[in-house]
């Protein structure tokens, strides 16, 4: 069956999913907590979920505390349908992360389906209405027999531009709300349908938090084929139950942070993945040498390296990689970000704005966002020659291919395992904490990963008790590896503290 | 060979009262996650004097699982 259907694609995202319900009702929609469900069991739950919605009082955005779980999932296809945009919440952050995603959204409606302490104490400091998603499960699927088609018109409660509210790392703290509208990502579906052509037969992975934007593509676009999206569970090391799975179940299309492979190096010659057939990458710089070495594991697939800040939603450029094209094209070993989508455009500014050679990437078109939330703008967009564009900290160049090529960031913000961190934030919550000087860095470690690394002045450190307390300000993947105590920051001839030094001194 | 195999931990979780147990997961030791994962298996190979394969990584469900395999590894 060919899906490129482009000039009826439907406004909701759960629309796709709907037409597949009626095309492939006993296929498997999704599989989670090892267990299937075909797309006609995952609309009962569905259906379900949007009645127990439908009995509230109307709201355009709905909090998901979001776990590994089929609730989860339905719920943000409910959501969908309901027509509101979902926020989802992250039961591994800290509560003091979550309730400031509450606020700012002015969550009034949160749904829930696993209790935990965290959530005890953020249901006392919020006043939104949490609703627990129950008795699901135990739905019996009916025959779809009278229902030749399913119009999302009739299920739709409310109208509102977004699909759903991410938020990401600030360097005040206080994270910054990107609200993604329809608009936005029914360009980046109309990418996929165009340039590629999955099928009801394929078998997608999802290894992302739903909190990452990139999960969006994972769980939305197998299902807009008829396809089977594999949720990977939260349990074990990630990288591991990642290849696990991609035997286990012999998938066929996955997307991931290209840090998997510098976990897997070691034993990338002992992996073969002949079902896989498309090898997606994202969030992070994809290294040449590393992407020969996967190349040879996944003998009938390609590779696509995506570039895209969440603000261009998930992502907007491509990379077809061939390792010869891509030995010519690499820089410091980082494979391009290749050329953006069909109705996005870039330009490349300096300091002062104007257009340059090398320096700060800047997007405008059908997949960015107009505004952050609550208008936290900042100096974050620019007006060049009457278009708007996002400026995204990253610095770039065009190669003679008319590939984007990337070469580092042009601000504190790094990246670990694929999440946006600014370092700054890190600094903030630990001199809140501990009332003296910090410096946040990363450095690789033996295995060229980057770890996160804070030095600290003039004070003595309870490590033990100070992750302790910054895991109740910062998730976990922004807690420092390592903290050294320094007896005086040292400044470079600019008067700034020298962090090259502090790198080459203390942590060698 | 466990209070061995608990140095190791010890060790690489930087924990001195660390205690490990042959159900112990992953998931039971919070600094547990891929990075230290990697670490964990270089020590151990390291103070074992064996070599891991990838499948036998992949087939490592808790440290019951571990101290099995190097059980075998060392026969």
């Amino acid at each position: 069956m060919n899906h490129q259907s482009g000039t009826d694609f439907q406004e909701l995202l759960v629309s796709g999913f709907l037409n597949n319900l009626i095309l492939y009702p006993n296929n498997n929609a999704l599989f989670v907590n090892n267990q299937y469900y075909t797309y006609q069991q995952l609309w009962q739950i569905v259906k379900q979920i949007h009645q127990q919605l439908s009995a509230q009082k109307q709201h355009l955005r709905i909090g998901v505390y979001c776990t590994n779980n089929i609730e989860t999932y339905a719920t943000i296809l409910a959501i969908n349908l309901y027509g509101a945009a979902y926020v989802p919440l992250n039961i591994k952050f800290p509560v003091s992360k979550n309730k400031k995603i509450i606020e700012q959204c002015n969550l009034q409606l949160i749904l829930i389906s696993k209790n935990d302490e965290k959530l005890h104490e953020l249901k006392q400091q919020v006043k939104s209405t949490f609703i627990t998603i129950s008795n699901v499960l135990n739905v019996q699927p009916t025959e779809l027999k009278n229902e030749i088609k399913i119009n999302p018109n009739d299920y739709q409660k409310v109208e509102q531009p977004y699909v759903y509210i991410l938020f990401t790392s600030g360097s005040t703290g206080e994270p910054k709300g990107v609200p993604i509208s329809k608009t936005n990502t029914n360009h980046f579906f109309k990418y996929f349908f165009k340039n590629y052509n999955f099928n009801e037969r394929d078998r997608f992975l999802q290894v992302y938090e739903l909190t990452f934007d990139v999960s969006v593509f994972s769980f939305f676009m197998p299902l807009m084929v008829g396809a089977c999206c594999y949720v990977l569970p939260n349990d074990g090391i990630k990288f591991m139950k990642t290849i696990e799975y991609l035997i286990k179940y012999n998938i066929t299309v996955v997307s991931m942070v290209p840090t998997t492979l510098r976990y897997l190096e070691n034993y990338l010659p002992e992996i073969k993945l002949p079902d896989l057939c498309y090898s997606f990458f994202s969030g992070d710089a994809l290294h040449h040498n590393l992407a020969v070495k996967w190349s040879k594991a996944i003998p009938n697939a390609v590779i696509h390296n995506f570039y895209g800040p969440t603000e261009t939603t998930i992502v907007c450029t491509r990379y077809v990689f061939n390792a010869k094209q891509s030995e010519k094209e690499s820089v410091n070993d980082i494979v391009p970000l290749g050329k953006p989508f069909k109705g996005m455009e870039f330009i490349i500014i300096d300091e002062k704005n104007a257009p340059t050679q090398k320096g700060e990437l800047c997007f405008s078109g059908t997949q960015v966002i107009n505004s952050y939330l609550n208008n936290t703008n900042e100096d974050r967009f620019l007006t060049y020659q009457q278009k708007q564009f996002y400026k995204t900290g990253d610095i770039a160049s065009v190669n003679e291919f008319e590939n984007l090529i990337f070469y580092g960031r042009t601000d504190s913000q790094v990246k670990i395992n694929g999440y946006r961190i600014e370092l700054t934030e890190i600094e903030n919550a630990i001199s809140k904490t501990l009332d003296t000087k910090c410096i946040a860095l990363t450095k690789k470690n033996n295995n060229s990963l980057n770890q996160l690394i804070v030095f600290i002045e003039e004070k003595k450190v309870d490590e033990k008790e100070l992750k302790k307390r910054l895991g109740t300000i910062l998730p976990d993947y922004m807690i420092p590896n390592q903290f050294i105590e320094v007896e005086k920051f040292i400044l470079n001839i600019n008067g700034k503290i020298d962090k090259q030094y502090l790198l080459d001194t203390y942590s060698a | 060979m466990l209070e061995q195999l608990q140095n190791v931990f010890r060790t690489v979780f930087q924990d001195d009262n660390l205690i490990i147990s042959e159900t112990i997961t992953a998931n039971d030791i919070k600094m547990w996650d891929s990075l230290m994962h990697l670490e964990l298996i270089a020590s151990i190979e390291s103070e074992f004097n064996i070599v891991f394969s990838f499948n036998e990584v992949m087939g490592l469900n808790n440290v019951g699982d571990l101290l099995h395999l190097i059980q075998t590894k060392k026969k």
